[in-house]
């Protein structure tokens, strides 16, 4: 199901009653787990099944270390594996699948069974994450694992995150499961702006730039004016995609009472690419700077590596680890992997994660830099392959024929006017109080315009895929 | 609460405002019917043609029909005169139309056999191909009272929000005329300023470099093609019980025997499922349901889906042939169409 469908403005409108007509907490953990499974298992019942045994698998390894913790490590591999291996699974198996029966049919064995396709579940990456982090955090002796299985069900399947985040953490979320909870009006208060703003930026913005985005990469000979234009777009496009199933999914979180995490701190005002990462998709980049970063970098001092070494390899393998976590192709680990080299190269400029532009100028220019690499990024993101991204680069024209100037310069026309709204609520975001009149326009505009947009079908959100 | 009041009535005012001002802009009625609106303007080229060549088949279809069938050698072959009445795209909404308007309301001497060619699961799919830009398609072939027509492609796909969004709210109502202005000109912003293209020029080179099919890759187009289809194997699609009474099926064969054509139904081959034991067993069954349906009804099918005298070779992509293929399809398209038809 999906935030913008009607039905699921229907089953939200029903679960959002129940629940707050229930006054004990149990039951209405109960009603948000029960309701958590029907919201994933929506369009393949089966999700759901993966979802609760998945769930039932990591309860009780959680407990086999709290109960024998010498051997908690064995246990804590074996979540790992399980959770990697099922993640890997679903997400690398159609392309690893056909190696395997190549393989296999080498020795004479025929394994066609592999070949059939497997449909990755929406949202497996994001609850495999936060399973994770549970267990390593329980494992480390900083989490005490849950007794109660509907407040760690829960936890996990909460229907407003399950299926693109944010990434909570046990410790944000738990014990908000664990208290009550009372209808408060300050719930609808806080929730309904989020609410606004996400329909806004995905139903306008988002769904808008995605048809100009797709336009050139269907185009059999874009031009580099037109890739560096599309590159852009897409920039803006996700950000407006992601962003806006992130407010939705706070709104609603904080209309049943929950108060979750911030993800996107206006990204693209970064000057650096350690910046960028401290901006964008917030509960991703700390999960990997926790669990894989400052583990990996550890390790190295302990075991003496060489300077360089703990300095360069920690962020590129985070990095590399981010693009292969978010698809399964080269464009995604090239895209991380170049993060993670241009994380390196900013530190050894000295402009690491403490930087600070001595003056407005140099500011200036260190956000185009990193608005220019943001684009040549995001480009690699979006391509349909780096085999038709390197031959559109190579053989394609630099401007090309008038019609195709006019083409790329009608790609950025369209974003810069639908970036506007953004680049507005930020000004009146950082000049004026919440609840500012002008605020009270801003959201009144942005209603009306989404009303224009509106339309029965709407695309899945980006981050659904990965 | 304050501020949500604030917002609450500023937006109450902002829609009281527009809903008086859209009607009197747009020249709309208020409240209007929700659905599309057609004008009452009908492409006639295909009645005059049918008129003035005294046809006697008529084959209507989409762009497979196009592709596998050759008009001329088709006609030789049944020893008759033939139309072709091809729409890339369409679905059986436009079918119903061109059989309700055009060979039936705008023909004196109407053809004696209409034969359709469709594929797995769309005659039972009313509201395939029917939205975005295939509503001024429709519109072509449509009058302006299709009440049938909207109520069965449109307002029973439509939830009452949205029904009553487009009955009531104007500024709903009319989002794509407004949204199409809000596009035209966000596109000619910067053109306009570095190139001197305005508003039309943008709109011209926009259709000319992105739209035009000569520009779009293959694979692309491919896939949108392939997505596409892939809304004729949901699990409400293969449903043929639930389907066939919301479809246009039923209407299609009472106003063809109404009106004394002899209606042929041809389920085209493609490659989606190559051979029989590629087919899903869903389709299988929605399959043998709808034959079922046809013979009840007394109305032909020929079903050509694993005909193995149409190899993959005479394909140029899954669902179109190559010209070889066209060839070779007109000729046992038109030999078993002979044995059908009233000489």
């Amino acid at each position: 199901m999906n935030f913008t469908e009607y039905n699921f403005l229907l089953f939200f409108l029903i679960v959002f009653s129940a629940y707050w007509l229930l006054k004990r907490t149990a039951w209405q953990n109960l009603l948000l787990l029960v309701a958590g499974f029907v919201f994933y298992g929506w369009v393949h019942p089966w999700y759901a099944l993966l979802l609760g045994l998945s769930i039932a698998v990591d309860y009780f390894i959680a407990l086999g270390i709290a109960g024998d913790r010498a051997h908690s490590g064995r246990l804590t591999a074996l979540s790992v594996l399980f959770n990697v291996g099922v993640l890997a699974f679903f997400k690398y198996g159609n392309i690893i699948a056909p190696g395997l029966a190549d393989a296999f049919h080498q020795f004479g064995w025929e394994a066609d069974f592999l070949l059939k396709q497997v449909i990755l579940p929406a949202g497996l990456s994001f609850y495999t994450l936060k399973k994770l982090a549970y267990i390593l955090d329980v494992s480390r002796g900083i989490l005490e694992p849950l007794r109660d299985p509907l407040a760690f069900g829960l936890f996990i399947s909460f229907f407003p995150q399950i299926t693109a985040g944010p990434i909570d953490r046990a410790q944000t979320l738990i014990p908000q499961i664990q208290s009550a909870r009372v209808w408060k009006a300050d719930h609808f208060h806080r929730a309904w702006p989020l609410i606004v703003m996400g329909f806004f930026k995905k139903i306008v913005i988002a769904n808008t730039l995605a048809a100009v985005v797709d336009r050139v990469f269907a185009y059999q000979h874009p031009t580099r004016f037109m890739l560096l234009a599309a590159g852009f777009t897409f920039a803006i496009q996700v950000l407006a995609d992601f962003s806006a199933y992130t407010d939705l999914a706070r709104g609603l979180a904080r209309l049943l009472g929950f108060e979750t995490s911030k993800n996107f701190n206006a990204p693209y005002l970064s000057l650096t690419p350690t910046e960028f990462w401290n901006r964008w998709h917030i509960t991703l980049s700390t999960w990997l700077r926790d669990y894989i970063f400052f583990p990996l970098r550890r390790a190295l001092l302990r075991a003496r590596a060489p300077g360089w070494m703990s300095d360069t390899l920690p962020p590129i393998v985070t990095m590399l680890l981010s693009g292969i976590w978010h698809g399964a192709g080269w464009t995604y680990a090239l895209w991380g992997g170049l993060f993670g080299v241009l994380i390196v190269v900013y530190q050894w400029l000295g402009m690491g994660g403490a930087w600070k532009p001595a003056n407005r100028f140099h500011a200036f220019i260190a956000w185009l830099v990193m608005l220019f690499i943001l684009t040549a990024l995001f480009l690699i993101f979006r391509a349909p392959s780096l085999e038709w991204l390197g031959a559109a680069w190579t053989t394609g024209a630099t401007l090309g024929t008038r019609n195709e100037l006019a083409a790329a310069l009608i790609n950025l026309s369209v974003t810069l006017c639908f970036m506007l709204p953004l680049a507005i609520k930020h000004l009146l975001d950082r000049a004026f109080r919440p609840d500012s009149n002008l605020h009270a326009i801003y959201y009144v505009a942005a209603t009306l315009v989404m009303f224009v947009y509106l339309n029965a079908a709407t695309p899945d959100f980006i981050y659904f895929r990965f | 609460m304050r501020f949500f009041l604030k917002y609450l009535a500023l937006l109450l005012l902002s829609l009281a405002g527009l809903t008086w001002y859209i009607p009197f802009h747009y020249d709309m009625e208020y409240p209007q019917p929700a659905g599309p609106r057609f004008t009452d303007e009908i492409r006639k080229i295909h009645a005059r043609i049918i008129e003035e060549n005294h046809v006697e088949v008529v084959l209507v279809g989409d762009s497979t029909l196009d592709r596998s069938v050759d008009e001329t050698l088709f006609s030789e072959v049944i020893g008759q005169r033939a139309h072709m009445i091809r729409i890339p795209a369409s679905s059986t909404a436009l079918w119903y139309l061109v059989l309700k308007n055009i060979l039936i309301g705008e023909t004196t001497n109407p053809p004696d056999t209409m034969i359709l060619m469709f594929r797995d699961t769309i005659l039972t799919l009313p509201d395939y191909h029917v939205s975005g830009g295939r509503e001024t398609e429709i519109d072509e072939y449509a009058t302006a009272n299709e009440d049938f027509v909207v109520q069965t492609a449109y307002l029973n796909f439509m939830n009452p929000l949205e029904i009553a969004a487009e009955q009531y709210l104007p500024l709903y109502g009319a989002r794509r005329r407004i949204t199409d202005s809000i596009e035209s000109y966000s596109r000619a912003l910067l053109p306009g300023l570095f190139l001197s293209c305005g508003v039309e020029c943008s709109a011209r080179t926009f259709g000319d470099v992105f739209i035009n099919i000569e520009n779009i890759n293959p694979d692309f187009s491919q896939g949108v093609l392939m997505g596409e289809e892939e809304n004729l194997y949901t699990s409400r699609a293969l449903n043929f019980d639930a389907q066939i009474g919301r479809s246009f099926l039923p209407e299609l064969i009472r106003l063809a025997r109404e009106s004394g054509i002899n209606l042929i139904f041809v389920h085209a081959r493609t490659l989606t499922f190559p051979n029989l034991e590629s087919q899903p067993d869903g389709l299988a069954e929605y399959k043998s349901k709808l034959f079922a349906y046809l013979a009840q009804n007394n109305v032909a099918v020929l079903d050509y889906s694993f005909d193995p005298r149409l190899p993959p070779e005479y394909f140029a992509d899954p669902l179109h042939m190559n010209a070889q293929g066209q060839a070779v399809f007109s000729r046992i398209l038109g030999e078993d169409i002979r044995n059908l038809i009233p000489r």
